[in-house]
């Protein structure tokens, strides 16, 4: 199995009327990988990511997991028994609910294993809340976030909104996390914290990325392999180093 | 004077108790979908005719017909909720009124056709009169102000504690978000829908035997009293639900005393505008929820 890619997509395309959005485009990440996603605006990454997480239905083309087939589940599904997760562009968390709440939340992959679970009775239920409870404090502790963890999200800045959210999505033990331009808007110091969250998450815990990001500094920190969309077409894939240097990439960026 | 007063303010704090135990279901389920459920007061009557029907035609007790009328009325609520309800996550309000309108016209005229328009007489119930601290009160009074505590004590432990309670108000605040983290949004909707649907019955049930007669169009009045008081409540707030229910069957019960008995169904109405017009958020919020 480790021979195999974590995900391996292949010929996707999606179409909205004449548009092309997505055109043709295969891509594997493997098992510990970060790999980046680059490209103009326009360019087809956020619909090859809706594509790719059950979020749009893909005209054509297979998305699996793991070695499973997983094209035409829906994003819950996804989340839940794939345990492959996405961020938006725009941030989401339950704002009324504290920090803590929030990735408890995050952490009920399993939502109803029960009826009586359901109801938070029984002593497997009980365990798991307080296994729950007990890994959502270590990642506040390291999403920075201590200080805060009993104040309602939405009291708390953008940036920290982001980290919220980061770590929500570590607490269902994912393989895999696409994070849709985790950058976008926040500060220099909240950057770093992402960043160093993310390595985090990698080496410790084991989860691969594929990340869509404009800020190009965080990419070749990061990413061991870029991939470049462009018009809806793979246009090259390679080492970060190497991607920054190639004509087609400058001109793809701007507009030649 | 003044026990007459007393005695109509413990009237109505039971019909309170009816009201609050059907209001806060379909609070709840505005919580998850964002919609008013226009056929709410139909699973009450649903309810009530199941349980007549056990006790009629099956000749069953009056603790089984409770049974009986709520199971049958979650059977429905499933078939519904399924159907068309779960398809409503994410849709416009317009078409969360215009199936629920919808569902409430097929549920009360099936029954019609079914069981005749006409007014059926409920038998069961506990109606001999207790006497407590000097007022003369129908035992199915005290039943219904005890299971309303019960159920809303039980409720306010599960929205905040359970599980299921969590995966509501993650629900009920950012769908986009419960995606994000695999909480299956179609799921909660169906279960926060049957079990508001269940409340509803179990309202129907306890009330029968008080109301005594049973028809096809009698959830029609229901709904309409309970959406002053999840709004006075504060849409989608169970606790607020509870008082506003409260203050609704007090005001009630006073203004059929003392104004005029033709005058009672007017005080809901009555509520519904003047929250509207100044306190559309509920009486307990400073700011609007959604």
């Amino acid at each position: 199995m480790t021979g195999l890619p974590l995900l391996e997509i292949k010929n996707l395309r999606k179409s909205y009327g004449a548009v092309k959005a997505v055109n043709d485009v295969s891509i594997h990440i493997n098992r510990g990988e970060i790999a980046g996603m680059i490209g103009p605006n326009g360019s087809g990454k956020s619909t090859f990511f809706d594509c790719s997480t059950g979020l749009a239905k893909p005209d054509t083309g297979t998305v699996k997991l793991d070695g499973q087939d997983i094209t035409g589940w829906s994003l819950n599904r996804i989340a839940r028994e794939g345990r492959m997760l996405r961020s938006f562009q725009k941030t989401v968390v339950f704002k009324s609910l504290d920090v803590e709440e929030n990735l408890i939340i995050a952490g009920q992959m399993f939502t109803f294993p029960s009826l009586w679970s359901t109801f938070g009775l029984g002593r497997m239920s009980r365990q798991r809340v307080s296994g729950l409870r007990e890994r959502a404090r270590e990642l506040i502790k390291m999403a920075g976030l201590w200080d805060v963890r009993h104040q309602p999200a939405g009291n708390l800045s953008g940036g920290q909104q982001k980290l919220i959210q980061f770590a929500s999505m570590l607490m269902p033990e994912p393989k895999l996390i696409l994070l849709d331009e985790p950058m976008a808007g926040i500060n220099p110091k909240i950057i770093e914290r992402v960043v160093d969250t993310i390595l985090y998450a990698n080496k410790s815990l084991g989860v691969s990325f594929l990340v869509i990001e404009h800020n190009i500094d965080v990419v070749t920190s990061i990413c061991q392999r870029v991939i470049v969309l462009d018009q809806g077409q793979k246009l090259v894939e390679g080492l970060p180093q190497d991607i920054i240097q190639d004509q087609r990439v400058r001109e793809a960026y701007l507009g030649g | 004077m003044f026990s007459t007063i007393l005695e109509q303010i413990v009237n109505g704090i039971v019909t309170g108790s009816v009201y609050a135990i059907v209001a806060v279901g379909m609070t709840m389920i505005f919580g998850v979908l964002r919609a008013i459920n226009f056929a709410h007061g139909e699973y009450y009557m649903l309810g009530t005719f199941g349980a007549w029907f056990s006790i009629d035609y099956l000749g069953l007790s009056y603790e089984a017909s409770i049974v009986v009328g709520v199971l049958s009325t979650i059977v429905v609520a499933y078939v519904v909720g399924k159907l068309v309800m779960q398809r409503m996550v994410g849709a416009p309000a317009e078409s969360g009124v215009l199936a629920t309108l919808g569902i409430a016209l097929v549920l009360q005229n099936t029954v019609i056709l079914v069981f005749g328009g006409g007014y059926k007489f409920f038998s069961g119930g506990y109606i001999e009169p207790v006497s407590i601290l000097g007022f003369s009160l129908a035992q199915q009074r005290i039943l219904i102000l005890v299971v309303c505590l019960l159920v809303f004590v039980g409720l306010e432990l599960m929205v905040t504690y359970s599980r299921m309670g969590k995966s509501m108000r993650a629900v009920s605040q950012n769908v986009d978000c419960c995606e994000v983290v695999g909480i299956d949004v179609p799921q909660v909707v169906l279960r926060t829908f049957i079990l508001g649907a269940a409340l509803a019955a179990l309202s129907g049930v306890l009330t029968a035997p008080v109301n005594v007669s049973v028809y096809g169009g009698m959830g029609e009045l229901i709904t309409f009293k309970t959406l002053p008081i999840i709004i006075m409540g504060g849409l989608g707030n169970v606790r607020g639900t509870f008082f506003a229910a409260m203050i609704l069957g007090i005001a009630e019960s006073l203004v059929a005393t003392y104004v005029g008995l033709q005058f009672r169904d007017t005080v809901g109405f009555a509520t519904l505008i003047l929250m509207l017009m100044w306190r559309p958020h509920g009486l307990f919020s400073t700011q609007a929820r959604f």
